[in-house]
């Protein structure tokens, strides 16, 4: 055994020494044990509470257990195929990670140099502006404008170094969308100098007509590239699948960068079955647009202000400190998003549950704000 | 924690008093090229010379000692490193080498001078686990004069919140004084050009409030007390609560503005939690949480009491917490209290072998009287130990003397029982502060006291 110190001042770079590892929450039966409480929703990661459409939940459950044994395509060889027929376009424009988390790195790491940054919205999914970082690229962060991404503001954050423009649409945790013309107004003004990544992870919630789909636009727009992932309609997050589609030639050069066999089979078969389950969506926007139409109500009658737009979260904004509130809310059993971390101090995001959850939260936010007051 | 300096100069060199000449020019020199007067770059120079001595004359022979200094743009910080295989461990403490019954005894104790000459003495071990002792040495400059001139205009409702140039930050500054009591003020807002040399330095981060026509309405200041941890002084309104044209709704716009602005600033960054010691008025306490109260000694009058609020930055992980069973009731009532999730592990002495000496590690903040001890190594001398660094301090008139336990390194514990005889009372408990939450004990007369609202 060496004793001779790691000289870890030498080996670490600077913006890794900076960065702050981020820490998941603990596993429930560990929660519990430590905020004495039983039963825990989770409200705080915006999953899906039907679970995943029945044909992925099939797949699942006759899994042959001997195919744990043999690799899983390397590039996801027959989603693409289907992603590529459902979208109209060639299964080379798509490229499957492991949640759409993966396939971020994929894009920055194909992109950027030392010295580059990228251009996002200072509060938004904190992944884009996480992975620069931690890459050593810069991330410049734009203010929102009542709760969207400011366009504007994002277009003259461009500097001769800037690769990428994250866009979530719709943002999470806001809520809010460009519309069609709204993000084609902005593909025209970026002109093809950078690459336009939008984040699409809650565009199957969104019933709105004004809604874009990019998927549409990718032939118009050869610098654009789309996310979505099946962690959230899909149900599909404790698999880990995400993809990206974009242009053929971007799509190449991302393609670079990607890790193949990261995606397992398990994940890729449930994705296929998922794909197409029309009726699951509408049953889970059902389920959320009745949901929210509880919630609300209450908040008014409570007093308290809340931004809730497209997608299966409600930003609540609370008369006391967001971190605070996580802990009486984790005492009551429900666990939320507190949002300092999202750069909005005493808001919290609460993440539409099943029925049972949210009756559950409603009564323990209830009992915070009396108690508060 | 001092952040670290951008310009710096290294001598290394064997301890042998022979080379004292040698570090005196080396220190003298550097702190006038970095800036410091002559008279600071003195009392430095002759602090250096001490911890020399006092090194020499402690260290096995043929030790290398690394001797740097740095340029803090407001300061200079003179840092001596050893490896500890070099020395006994309980060089560390100040009252290694005299006799604490005898006063002239002091004089002779080198640590105890130098940190009469700086503004800054730690002693303790660095993060590779060697003997660290830094020093250092404020530049000085000209104390803001309150003058009786005009009210500033207020700042009208079309404000925004920016990084203030130099002149600005000053300006906020110096106007904070006839809007705030002294007592609410830090002592560094009565040197605007310090503070300026702060911000410069990275070790300050300032905001105010400025509107269209060019008006500051207000500021605060913020800045990393430790690797985890963020303090901030404010926010400040620069208006009279009589000021017509701003409005308390106004005021109070304002002030969550600059505080949000704070936030911001270090939301997504390691720190763990905002501490503001010394709450104003404006302060938007909503966000804020109390943690509990310090006394604050001053040579004459009543001690005040200052209540101490804070904010978690992240979601609570939970921590497992070890004590000794003396604090165990303040810590049980204080985490239900703060719904603190935390599993309380008692430690008691089974008759395991410890070492003679413990050891503890000292800061010193001379300006406010003020004096923190940290563990580094329980032995069975405790409770003599502590009571003599007492001794000490009280003869070096600093009545503010703090305790600090990391609650999640089972070994502080020990300390406990000797806490308990030398009066030391548990003040504060600071989240998540070291490995695990921060215990702060204050070492409390049993004398009346005057609150601070
Ligand atoms: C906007 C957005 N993008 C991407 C992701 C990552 O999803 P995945 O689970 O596919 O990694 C999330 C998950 O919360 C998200 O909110």
């Amino acid at each position: 055994m060496s004793t001779t110190a790691i000289p870890l001042k030498d080996l670490v770079p600077e913006y890794i020494k900076h960065f702050e590892a981020y820490i998941p929450s603990k596993p429930d039966d560990e929660l519990k044990k430590l905020y004495g409480c039983d039963p825990l929703y989770r409200l705080n990661n915006n999953e899906n509470p039907l679970g995943p459409p029945p044909a992925a939940g099939a797949v699942l459950e006759h899994f042959e257990t001997r195919k744990a044994a043999i690799y899983p395509s390397g590039d996801a060889y027959h989603l693409r195929q289907a992603l590529a027929e459902k979208f109209d376009m060639n299964p080379d424009q798509f490229l499957i990670g492991n949640g759409a988390n993966e396939v971020i790195a994929f894009v920055i790491k194909a992109f950027c140099q030392e010295g580059d940054n990228i251009v996002t919205a200072d509060k938004t999914f904190a992944v884009y502006e996480w992975i620069a970082e931690f890459s050593g690229f810069s991330a410049r962060l734009t203010p929102l404008s009542d709760f969207g991404f400011d366009a504007e503001a994002m277009l003259e954050a461009i500097n001769e170094r800037t690769k990428i423009l994250f866009i979530c649409n719709p943002n999470n945790p806001t809520g809010t969308y460009w519309n069609r013309e709204q993000l084609i107004n902005f593909m025209d003004q970026v002109d093809g100098r950078q690459i336009v990544v939008i984040d699409e992870a809650y565009c199957e919630f969104v019933e709105n007509e004004d809604f874009p789909d990019a998927m549409e636009l990718l032939h118009q727009y050869p610098n654009l590239v789309v996310f979505r992932t099946f962690s959230k309609m899909y149900a599909l997050a404790g698999l880990r699948i995400g993809y990206l589609a974009g242009s053929l030639e971007v799509v190449d050069i991302i393609r670079r960068t990607c890790v193949v066999y990261s995606v397992n089979t398990l994940a890729q078969s449930a994705a296929l079955k998922a794909l197409n389950d029309d009726q699951h969506i509408q049953r889970t926007r059902d389920h959320i647009r009745q949901e929210k139409a509880r919630l609300l109500p209450l908040l008014e009658k409570l007093g308290l202000k809340y931004q809730s737009g497209e997608g299966c979260f409600v930003m609540i904004h609370l008369p006391m400190s967001d971190t605070l509130a996580y802990r009486k809310l984790m005492a009551k059993g429900v666990m939320i998003r507190s949002m300092t971390g999202f750069r909005f101090p005493n808001w919290i995001r609460v993440s539409i549950g099943s029925t049972k959850a949210m009756t559950a939260f409603a009564q323990a936010l209830t009992e915070l704000i009396e108690q508060q007051s | 924690m001092i952040n670290q300096p951008q310009r710096q100069a290294r001598l290394t060199i064997k301890d042998d008093l022979a080379f004292l000449p040698t570090v005196q020019t080396f220190v003298e020199k550097t702190a006038l090229a970095f800036g410091l007067g002559q008279t600071e770059a003195l009392a430095l120079t002759l602090a250096g010379e001490e911890i020399f001595n006092y090194l020499c004359t402690q260290v096995k022979p043929e030790a290398e000692i690394e001797i740097s200094c740095y340029n803090g743009g407001y300061y200079a910080a003179l840092e001596f490193i050893l490896p500890i295989r070099n020395l006994a461990m309980r060089t560390f403490n100040l009252t290694a080498t005299i006799n604490i019954d005898d006063e002239n005894s002091l004089d002779e104790m080198g640590l105890l001078l130098a940190s009469r000459m700086v503004d800054h003495l730690q002693i303790g071990q660095n993060d590779n686990g060697r003997l660290q002792l830094l020093l250092r040495k404020e530049k000085s400059y000209p104390k803001t004069t309150a003058t009786n001139r005009a009210p500033s205009k207020p700042a009208t409702k079309n404000f925004s919140i920016i990084t203030p140039e130099a002149e600005e930050l000053k300006f906020f500054i110096s106007e904070s004084h006839h809007y705030t009591s002294p007592e609410l003020l830090p002592q560094e807002f009565s040197y605007p050009g310090k503070i300026v040399d702060m911000v410069k330095a990275g070790d300050y981060q300032a905001a105010i409030v400025r509107d269209s026509t060019g008006r500051i309405g207000g500021g605060i200041i913020w800045y990393w007390s430790s690797t985890k941890m963020v303090e901030c002084y404010g926010p400040f309104i620069l208006a009279d609560d009589t000021t017509p044209s701003i409005s308390p709704e106004l005021r109070q716009t304002m002030a969550e503005a600059l505080l949000e602005y704070c936030l911001n600033a270090i939301a997504r960054s390691p720190a763990v939690g905002l501490l503001n010691r010394s709450p104003s008025p404006d302060l938007p306490q909503h966000h804020f949480e109390t943690l509990g109260t310090v006394l604050e000694y001053h040579n004459t009058s009543l001690p005040t009491e200052r209540p101490s609020l804070f904010r978690q930055m992240q979601e609570d992980p939970g921590a497992v917490t070890w004590t000794d069973p003396n604090f165990e009731p303040f810590l049980r009532s204080e985490y239900q209290r703060l719904t603190l999730p935390r599993e309380i592990r008692l430690t008691s002495d089974s008759g395991e072998n410890r070492a003679d000496f413990s050891v503890l590690a000292s800061e010193f903040d001379r300006a406010r009287h003020k004096v923190t001890l940290r563990p580094l190594w329980a032995g069975n001398d405790m409770e003599k130990n502590i009571a003599d660094h007492l001794t000490l301090f009280t003869r070096e008139g600093l009545d503010n003397i703090f305790f600090i336990i990391d609650l999640g390194q089972s070994w502080q514990a020990a300390f406990g029982p000797a806490l308990r005889e030398n009066s030391f009372t548990p003040r504060l408990l600071l989240p998540h502060g070291g490995k695990g939450d921060l215990l702060i004990l204050q070492k409390t007369e049993p004398k009346k006291t005057e609150s601070v609202s």
